[in-house]
């Protein structure tokens, strides 16, 4: 059996989801405990991903970032190439489909935790990022690790978006969910099985994992 | 050192516009549930910005509308005892105490901790987590750490609220003595008379958003009985 699909998955799920943390956690920390102008529009832009069909967000990511569109030159300065059909374009796909399940959950996190425990702390003299560092984010943590796990196992079967954006390259761009779909279609079945299965699993461990840090929270 | 606190805060139909002055010693801000006591001890502490006027420590300002001064919370050095303790429930009573220390080295801090215990009466609770602790033994927690970091001023919102009425008598004694021992100002939020009568020096009397009087304690307190007297209920 080859594994080279599902190797090439869990590396982009595991990029998309840390590019996902460091974008995701403070978004959902802003859209918790700021108001700012926009929230809203910023609140629907988070969330649209979710609901959208994975061809629109392909297409959508295909038309800004592709080779006509106006990030395209920002990319070829910065790379030395496009990003259309490259492992990272499977990255990208991953990461704007599955960041929506991070912020969602760490949001959710962030409002449930009384604000008197950051109100408490700055009265003790931190600076904002102590503060969510030592309390925020410990006493969140449920929420942000049932975000991060949502996310892995969102990212890690990713599929529409990243056929449209990194293409169907074996080898190269060839994801697990898009070799599965590419087995189906030439009829090799049992390849098409033994992936499948292999995707579920690492799919359900993330999602057992998640379900023991619910539990094995001390408070 | 006398604190002067000058604030205006308008928050959805309520209006708080409250002037006062307290003294070194114990004061407190006595008044009905939703006068605004909470809500000025929040201004003072930089937690919520006033609308207007002035908060002042002796000759320090932390906030000056007119003179575009406004402090961030952390450099008010006003410790603060919350309604519910707020203490961090992932930490245990000594790293609740610590948290404020965290610009001495490790020994310094758990020497002061130690200190801070013992002054609060809680020496051999450094490990209990809060929601292993009772009431009392919370509040005591929550006013070692607010103390920590050696204050300028102390704010307690009814710190004897959530606590049992019969050890409520031996708390106030030994806030009395702490007061005495740091020599801490404090300003409490009660709405208790007992409170009032066993604890404070100065009395600012609330009303609906406004303060109606200020004074020595026994001054205010007799004025009250004898207003009571002359137009019972």
């Amino acid at each position: 059996m080859d594994l080279t699909p599902l190797a090439l998955s869990l590396r982009v799920a595991a990029l998309a989801t840390a590019l996902a943390i460091g974008v995701g956690v403070p978004l959902a920390w802003l859209l918790a405990r700021k108001s700012f102008p926009g929230r809203d529009v910023v609140s629907v832009l988070v969330v649209l991903p979710m609901v959208l069909p994975p061809t629109v967000l392909g297409y959508g990511l295909l038309v800004l970032l592709g080779r006509q569109g106006p990030v395209d030159p920002v990319i070829r300065a910065l790379f030395g190439e496009g990003l259309v059909f490259t492992p990272a374009a499977a990255v990208v796909a991953a990461f704007v489909a599955a960041t929506p399940f991070l912020v969602r959950a760490a949001q959710g996190g962030f409002e449930q935790l009384d604000v008197a425990y950051e109100e408490a702390a700055r009265t003790l003299g931190r600076r904002e990022f102590a503060v969510f560092l030592t309390v925020t984010a410990p006493l969140a943590w449920r929420g942000i690790a049932a975000g991060i796990a949502l996310c892995f196992a969102r990212a890690i079967g990713e599929f529409g978006a990243t056929l449209m954006l990194a293409g169907n390259i074996p080898g190269r761009t060839q994801t697990a969910s898009v070799a599965i779909y590419d087995a189906v279609q030439a009829g090799r079945i049992e390849q098409a099985t033994s992936l499948a299965l292999a995707l579920a699993t690492v799919a359900g461990a993330a999602l057992l994992l998640l379900a023991r840090v619910g539990r094995g929270a001390r408070w | 050192m006398i604190v002067t606190v000058d604030v205006q805060r308008t928050l959805g139909p309520f209006h708080l516009n409250v002037t006062f002055a307290a003294p070194a010693g114990i004061t407190a801000l006595f008044g009905p549930s939703g006068s605004g006591k909470t809500l000025t001890l929040r201004c003072i502490t930089g937690l919520l910005t006033p609308d207007g006027g002035r908060v002042a420590l002796g000759q320090r300002v932390l906030y000056d509308r007119s003179a575009g001064v406004d402090l961030a919370t952390r450099d008010r050095h006003i410790g603060y005892v919350f309604q519910h303790y707020a203490l961090f429930p992932h930490l245990n009573a000594a790293a609740n105490i610590g948290y404020g220390l965290h610009e001495l080295s490790p020994a310094d801090r758990s020497a002061r901790v130690k200190e801070l215990l013992e002054m609060v009466g809680l020496t051999g609770f450094a490990d209990r987590h809060p929601q292993q602790l009772s009431g009392g033994q919370q509040q005591r927690v929550a006013l070692a750490r607010a103390l920590a970091p050696g204050p300028d001023l102390i704010l307690l919102d009814e710190p004897f609220a959530a606590i049992d009425s019969f050890v409520r008598d031996h708390l106030r004694e030994q806030l009395r003595a702490i007061h005495a021992r740091t020599e801490v100002p404090m300003i409490l939020v009660t709405h208790d008379v007992d409170d009032v009568r066993r604890l404070a020096d100065t009395v600012v009397l609330y009303g609906h958003g406004t303060v109606l009087e200020v004074g020595a304690t026994s001054d205010v307190l007799a004025r009250r009985e004898a207003q009571a007297q002359a137009y019972p209920a």
